[in-house]
């Protein structure tokens, strides 16, 4: 049985070394298509003029307005970002309830699979802004929570895009987003070419402890070279 | 003219459009809130509903779509003054041209199970804004995704409306589908069962899109439909919407012809596009021919249609089932739920739920089981209890269309069950029994069917949802009571053209080869037109009865179902391996379920149940957690040895219920995850971990208050208590819960885990153990509890 990339990226979080066991391998598949029929991934964008004042960061004809050092890093040299949204739908969170009362093994697995699959839809907007949008350049995703951007901005970034309407996104009075696996996000544009901003572990708040260190889903970008 | 006036023209209700994107349009930046200029730009609101107006509106929708308190909070505002406020202002733009109808979108919160606002708390939001509308015309309830807060907030207009006409509207995908699963014909069943005035379509997509959607829902609602597309969809650059004023007329022209009624706009749509609306269809006729809404019932998404024999598991009923009596004292739902998911993976179409027990509280605990049944499964369900209280309860809290359990011919049964079986939109069991018992003879059952029948058309219950039970006596006892059972079921089915059921079981009490005599006689219900079959679904031979039934009655069209159950393509049961010997410690090392539990039983037989724990169960799992520790294996694998371990335990389990022995435990541990967090997946697995080595776990769930952690510490007499928080965010709750213990001298450890916590911080927060993973927590509780 050949694993699927989704499949390899999913046992990387499980950190699974070496060959994945028949069982394991049976459950990767089981789970990957139960999870492709539960959820139904959706995201949603929007392109904004930036502009930075001393409060934050400025996105035009909205009310956001994006506070501390990282944020202002991670966009410098660009003129334009893109607000994104995504989420795999509560199906995802059904599924993995539903397994977790049932099977804890299987649970797991999906859970991998569905952070896999998270990011595989983060990519494919991103593939769609650069097709849309041709910029010469491109940052990778920051998020709330990241750095010192306050987590607290997850109400924001829904109300700006709409996002509880048009993809069934919300945040608890906790500000954790629901569904469960979802991610907003903000993406500089430029019309020059750049170097890569900090990256992956590099911002990330965890990093002095998390067990994932290398392993999770932004670090592999640290590799990435410069958007062509 | 009132609301019910313009109902019954004959021509179409026109609706305003847009409110949040013609502000936009005019200034307001993405983001703020637009109930806020009810108070600061009165004009500019006044402005844009009297263009409504002049376009043609006859309803107009108050600005006050996020206007709960919960959201308005927030901004700093109140919604007691901006509610009326935004009636005042509609009032005004509305003259005497068009009524105004309090506008109530969703929470912005998620409800149960899916998040964390429970369906009480929904309710009360609604209930107060329903209330500060109390000045308006009507209530609309708009752009709902979950059918769950939709019927809280349709009970709260209901109850609190003072009578106001209630409309209901939903936002679909392009799969016919709402972000939570909701499909069209189970919103329908639900909404116009719980008394909705007028039910349909808003936002999402646009018109062209939409007119399917609204062809299936005038297939399942007699309600008057209500559409308001989009203008087609938002560019993601500029930000306009693509459908204009004269495409988006003619497409809602397709959308009256399919069945819709009133008629506007939403996202992206002007005063243009309801002026051009209107014009092309003032003068179309909308009498609409009442569909025939076929006997079914439904969760939020899944509708089953009575219309062939659909099997009732009864699984869910602790009478004589001692294993299931302790689930329901202790509370352990898990156990419930492993019954429902077990009967729903072997066939089962809707569930019975019964948790009456003498010294339980019944009502909390169904409200808690039917609750989190449904967060696992999609069945449609049985509320089953004597007590009208009970199901009162139950009825308020299913999400969906349930069945109720049951009525019969008495007269305090008749008038107490039938209003509320009414009231919320259920369909019912009626027992051909009352103030004399069951009759013997299929005449007399068939009566009291009769009277069950005209009491609920009485109350304007359809016939479609009045299901008989006309009685299986046990056989051995009254051997000719099995045909009359039968010649009644056939003589409801045909003369009163009604839905039968039955429970099967008790035809066989106290006779040799129970099994053969019950799926004899549930083929012979069948024949003779049996609708849904009370039955165990886990015993294979019910199954096959209903199978082969369905295939020979010429149901199960090319024996697909048949196939797919018995043919090559059905799934085996793993066989073991190759036949070989393997020992109980190999199978949970390997993680077969099947096979510890086959090698359990045998082994029970010969060895002390304590001695299987220690000898055989308890050293399998640490060989498991070693090689997990070693990197030899996963956690995937770590947990399925735990699984194959508790399918040994569940032999071992009942036995020592047999025997009356005390059951095993070593001790009691409460989990949660702590308050504000909603991320439980790390301590579901350090749960299924601590099960497996014998102790006895409270899982408070997530999202947990200090202040239940603390009373079920004391309550349990818990001797661990394990917090897990995944985000820095909530490390201050997990804090604040061991302070409260220390505080309280509570005599007991806690451990704490969880991605963002280190030793140092676990240390800081005074917690007595930091556990990097599941296995880490077991040795942890072994050198606390032992």
């Amino acid at each position: 049985m050949s694993l699927t990339q989704l499949q390899r990226e999913a046992l990387r979080y499980l950190r699974v070394t070496g060959e994945a066991d028949a069982m394991l391998q049976t459950m990767l598949h089981s789970c990957e298509e139960q999870l492709r029929a539960a959820c139904a991934p959706r995201y949603i964008w929007r392109l904004c003029e930036i502009s930075e004042t001393e409060r934050g960061i400025l996105f035009s004809g909205t009310s956001l307005c994006l506070p501390g050092q990282d944020i202002r890093a991670h966009l410098r040299g660009c003129d334009r970002a893109v607000l994104l949204a995504a989420t795999l739908s509560l199906g995802a969170d059904t599924l993995l309830r539903r397994l977790s009362s049932m099977d804890m093994a299987q649970a797991v697995v999906a859970d991998a699979l569905a952070s896999a699959m998270m990011e595989e839809t983060c990519d494919r907007a991103q593939e769609e802004i650069q097709h849309r949008l041709r910029p010469a350049f491109m940052t990778w995703r920051f998020s709330p929570g990241y750095g010192d951007l306050p987590l607290g901005l997850q109400h924001a970034f829904i109300t700006v895009l709409d996002a509880d309407k048009k993809i069934g996104l919300t945040a608890t009075a906790g500000d954790m987003l629901l569904p469960q696996k979802s991610v907003t996000a903000v993406i500089g544009l430029s019309e020059r070419r750049q170097t890569q901003k900090p990256h992956g572990c590099a911002v990330c708040n965890l990093r002095e402890t998390c067990g994932m260190r290398g392993a999770c889903a932004d670090s592999t970008h640290i590799t990435e070279e410069e958007n062509q | 003219m009132t609301f019910q006036e313009l109902i019954a023209q004959n021509r179409p209700v026109f609706l305003d459009g847009g409110m949040g994107t013609s502000l936009q349009a005019r200034g307001m930046a993405a983001g703020e809130l637009p109930e806020r200029l009810n108070l600061t730009d009165p004009d500019l609101i006044l402005s844009v509903q009297r263009d409504y107006v002049a376009a043609g509106a006859q309803i107009l929708y108050t600005n006050t779509f996020g206007a709960n308190r919960a959201k308005l909070e927030s901004h700093g505002l109140d919604f007691r003054t901006v509610i009326p406020a935004a009636i005042r202002i509609a009032r005004e733009a509305a003259r005497d041209s068009a009524l105004v109808a309090l506008d109530i979108g969703p929470t912005g919160q998620l409800l149960e199970p899916n998040g964390t606002l429970s369906f009480e708390a929904a309710y009360d939001l609604f209930a107060e804004e329903v209330e500060a509308g109390r000045d308006a015309d009507l209530i609309v309830l708009e752009t709902m995704t979950d059918l769950y807060e939709l019927r809280a907030a349709l009970l709260a207009a209901k109850e609190h409306g003072g009578g106001k006409p209630v409309l209901c509207s939903m936002s679909f995908e392009e799969n016919g589908r709402t972000f939570t699963g909701c499909s069209i014909p189970a919103m329908a069943l639900t909404l116009e069962g719980l008394g909705a005035d007028a039910i349909g379509i808003n936002c999402s997509l646009g018109p062209v899109e939409l007119a399917p959607f609204v062809e299936e829902l005038a297939r399942w609602t007699t309600l008057p439909i209500l559409v308001k597309p989009n203008a087609g969809l938002p560019d993601p650059v500029t930000g306009a919407f693509n459908v204009g004023a004269e495409e988006f007329a003619a497409a809602v022209e397709k959308i009256a012809q399919a069945g819709g009624k009133l008629l506007g706009g939403c996202c992206g749509t002007t005063p243009a596009h309801i002026a051009a609306v209107r014009e092309r269809l003032r003068d179309l006729d909308t009498t609409r021919t009442a569909p025939k809404i076929p006997a079914a019932v439904c969760s939020a998404t899944t509708v089953v249609e009575i219309n062939q024999p659909r099997v009732i598991g009864e699984r869910i009923n602790p009478t004589g089932k001692k294993i299931f009596q302790a689930a329901l004292r202790d509370g352990d739902i898990d156990y419930i739920l492993g019954q429902a998911i077990s009967q729903v993976e072997a066939g089962a179409d809707l569930l019975d739920v019964n948790v009456g027990l003498p010294d339980i509280d019944e009502k909390t605990m169904m409200v808690r089981v039917v609750k989190a049944i449904q967060s696992v499964t999609d069945v449609p369900l049985q509320l089953d209890s004597t007590d009208p209280a009970v199901l009162e309860q139950a009825l308020r809290i299913y999400n969906g269309k349930p069945i109720v359990n049951s009525v019969n011919g008495e007269e305090e049964s008749l008038s107490k069950i039938l209003p509320l079986v009414k009231r919320y939109g259920a369909a019912v069991v009626g027992l051909t029994l009352d103030e004399n018992g069951i009759p013997k003879t299929a005449e007399e059952r068939f009566l009291i069917a009769k009277r069950i029948l005209d009491r609920a058309f009485a109350l304007g219950i359809r016939r479609e949802d009045v299901y008989i039970d006309c009685l299986t006596l046990t056989v051995s006892a009254e051997q000719e009571g099995a045909q009359e059972t039968l010649k009644a079921l056939r003589r409801v089915k045909e003369e009163l053209g009604l839905k039968t059921v039955l429970g099967v079981s008790n035809i066989s009490f106290g006779l040799p080869n129970r099994e053969l005599v019950n799926h004899s006689f549930l083929m012979m219900a069948m024949t003779n037109g049996l609708d849904l079959p009370i039955i165990n679904p886990n015993l294979t031979k019910m199954m096959d009865a209903v199978r082969a039934y369905k295939l020979l009655a010429n149901i199960d069209k090319h024996a697909s179902d048949f196939v797919a159950a018995y043919g090559d393509s059905a799934p085996q049961t793993t066989a073991s391996a190759a036949g070989t010997e393997m020992t109980l410690s190999e199978a949970v090392l390997r993680g077969l379920k099947g096979e510890a539990g086959k090698l359990t039983r045998a082994l029970l037989e010969q060895n002390d149940p304590m001695a299987l724990i220690n000898d055989h169960l308890i050293p399998a799992l640490d060989e498991a957690g070693a090689g997990f520790e070693k990197g030899t294996l996963f956690l995937p694998q770590l947990i399925q040895a735990a699984n194959a371990a508790q399918a040994a335990f569940t032999e071992i389990r009942a036995v020592l219920a047999k025997t009356d022995a005390a059951p095993v435990s070593k001790g009691k541990i409460v989990l949660a995850t702590v308050k504000g967090d909603i991320h439980d997946i790390g301590k579901n697995i350090v749960k299924v971990l601590l099960e497996n080595y014998g102790y006895t776990v409270i899982d408070l769930g997530r999202d947990v208050a200090p202040e239940t952690i603390l009373a079920a510490t004391l309550e349990h007499q818990a001797p661990l208590v394990g917090l897990s928080a995944l985000m820095t965010t909530t490390l201050g709750a997990m804090e604040d819960t061991i302070r409260l213990l220390h505080e309280k001298k509570v005599p007991c450890k806690v451990v704490v885990g969880g991605a963002v916590l280190t030793a140092d911080y676990a240390e800081k927060i005074a917690a007595d153990y930091y556990a990097r993973d599941a296995k880490e927590t077991v040795d942890i509780a072994r050198a606390v509890i032992g």
